[in-house]
């Protein structure tokens, strides 16, 4: 028998009180890339956000581990299945404060903040190191974007869950991230509507506005 | 000095001045003006009354009774002019005004004053009185400032817990910039007493004839008491808030 990684049952799933998906059914037991698409408004955001108890108005459950998410101490859960928020906003004084800053909460505190690692990243995310002594408020939202996700391998994920993770981004960056960010070993969930995630997914999921949704597993 | 009755009746033809103003460019204040002024004298009078039974029966349960009045009357205030409509915002006014009350006044009294008949009403009921008074304003504010601060910064909030921070680590900046909000003012405040304002008490000791350096003793004592309750009041007034206004998995309660 296969132990699953992640067991996701919803029988009803809602946005605020409107119902958006019925019957959802997925499990994954190894590093699989996901790629959700759909239409504005048919809940692909709610359904990511549902993974890493952001959302909590659904009926079923989701088992990570085999344990009932709701389980988990939610600064546990969430320090394993970390979710990039679109248009991630930065904080601190300098691009370099907002990073560490991350480390300094106590759930992290066994990671070590490693500053190698952060400027191997940095360079293959296409940014210059002088970027971790700029002021986050200058940044564009490119360069934001790759910050947040750079943040968020820093923190070595079990699950990824990227919400539009190459929207700012022009084509040739956004190829050379897409194509690291499918590489990691590990089990992404990622909103996007670009060529390369939708074609390299090994699964794709397609939420329909009838509550009901196609699963095509490549 | 006592101010002869006549004297300060004679005092009240100076709000000729406001009403000819009003009148003159109708300005709609006269009813309200009028009415607050009456209101003022009545409530003084009653006050007047009641402190001069309290301070003469010495009786320390009439005093205690008084100050529990004026808590719950300040917890009142305080329900009515935050424009927060949460359930739990009174319970949390009422346990930060009442753990700061019980821990600053004592202090002050017995330790600080300490005045010779215990529980004097004389010294209890009016330094309470500037104890809560500003506590309630500077925990209005601070409040005001964190509910105001979240919003603008939710998305920071979000962005926090995602990154594994529990709901005190990721409301820490919030709660950072709310309490500077409400307490820098103050220190200000406090750098300017004696050149820019002089404090009614102060002025009030003075003008009873009391020697300025006995007035500026208690003025210091009293600056003293004001700082160290409103930080404390803010503080358990926001720890509070924030334990009530997030669910358990750190999501802001709708």
């Amino acid at each position: 028998m296969n132990l699953n990684l992640l067991e996701i049952n919803i029988k009803n799933l809602y946005a605020g009180d409107k119902l958006i998906l019925k019957n959802f059914k997925l499990n994954i037991s190894d590093n699989k890339n996901i790629t959700i698409i759909g239409k504005t408004g048919v809940g692909k955001s709610t359904l990511l956000k549902t993974l890493n108890l952001l959302n909590l108005k659904y009926e079923g459950y989701i088992l990570y581990k085999n344990k009932n998410i709701l389980q988990y101490r939610p600064e546990e859960l969430r320090s394993k299945i970390i979710m990039v928020i679109q248009e991630t906003p930065l904080y601190g004084d300098t691009v370099l404060d907002d990073i560490t800053n991350i480390f300094k909460f106590k759930i992290n505190h066994n990671k070590k903040f490693n500053m190698d690692k952060l400027k191997q990243l940095l360079k293959i995310f296409l940014l210059p190191e002088t970027i971790l002594n700029a002021n986050p408020l200058n940044l564009s939202g490119g360069e934001k974007q790759r910050i947040s996700l750079i943040k968020a391998l820093l923190i070595e994920p079990e699950v990824l869950l990227l919400d539009e993770p190459s929207s700012a981004l022009d084509k040739n960056t956004e190829k050379i991230i897409s194509e690291y960010l499918l590489n990691i070993p590990i089990p992404k969930f990622i909103i996007s509507h670009s060529k390369i995630f939708t074609e390299k997914a090994e699964i794709l999921i397609e939420l329909l506005e009838n509550q009901t949704y196609n699963l095509i597993k490549k | 000095m006592d101010i002869k009755i006549i004297n300060l009746l004679f005092s009240f033809l100076l709000l000729l001045i406001p009403i000819t103003i009003f009148i003159k460019y109708k300005i709609q204040l006269i009813n309200t003006l009028i009415k607050s002024f009456s209101q003022m004298i009545i409530q003084l009078l009653i006050i007047a009354m009641i402190f001069q039974y309290l301070f003469l029966n010495k009786n320390i349960f009439y005093t205690i009774g008084w100050l529990i009045l004026m808590l719950i009357f300040s917890i009142l205030t305080l329900k009515k002019r935050l424009n927060i409509k949460k359930s739990f915002l009174w319970k949390i006014i009422a346990i930060a005004l009442f753990t700061n009350s019980i821990i600053i006044l004592p202090l002050a009294i017995f330790v600080f004053i300490n005045p010779k008949t215990t529980f004097d009403a004389r010294f209890t009921i009016p330094i309470y009185g500037m104890i809560l008074g500003n506590s309630m304003n500077s925990l209005a504010l601070g409040i005001e400032r964190f509910n105001e601060i979240l919003a603008d910064n939710i998305k920071n909030y979000y962005n926090s817990i995602c990154f594994g921070a529990t709901v005190h680590e990721a409301s820490l900046p919030i709660l950072q910039k709310s309490m500077r909000a409400s307490l820098l003012p103050r220190i200000i405040n406090i750098s300017s007493m004696g050149i820019i304002t002089l404090p009614g008490m102060m002025t009030g000791q003075i003008l009873a004839g009391a020697s300025p350096f006995i007035a500026i003793k208690y003025q210091i004592l009293i600056m003293v008491l004001i700082f160290s309750s409103v930080t404390l009041s803010s503080y358990i007034g926001l720890k509070l808030f924030i334990y009530k206004n997030f669910d358990k998995f750190y999501l802001p309660k709708t």
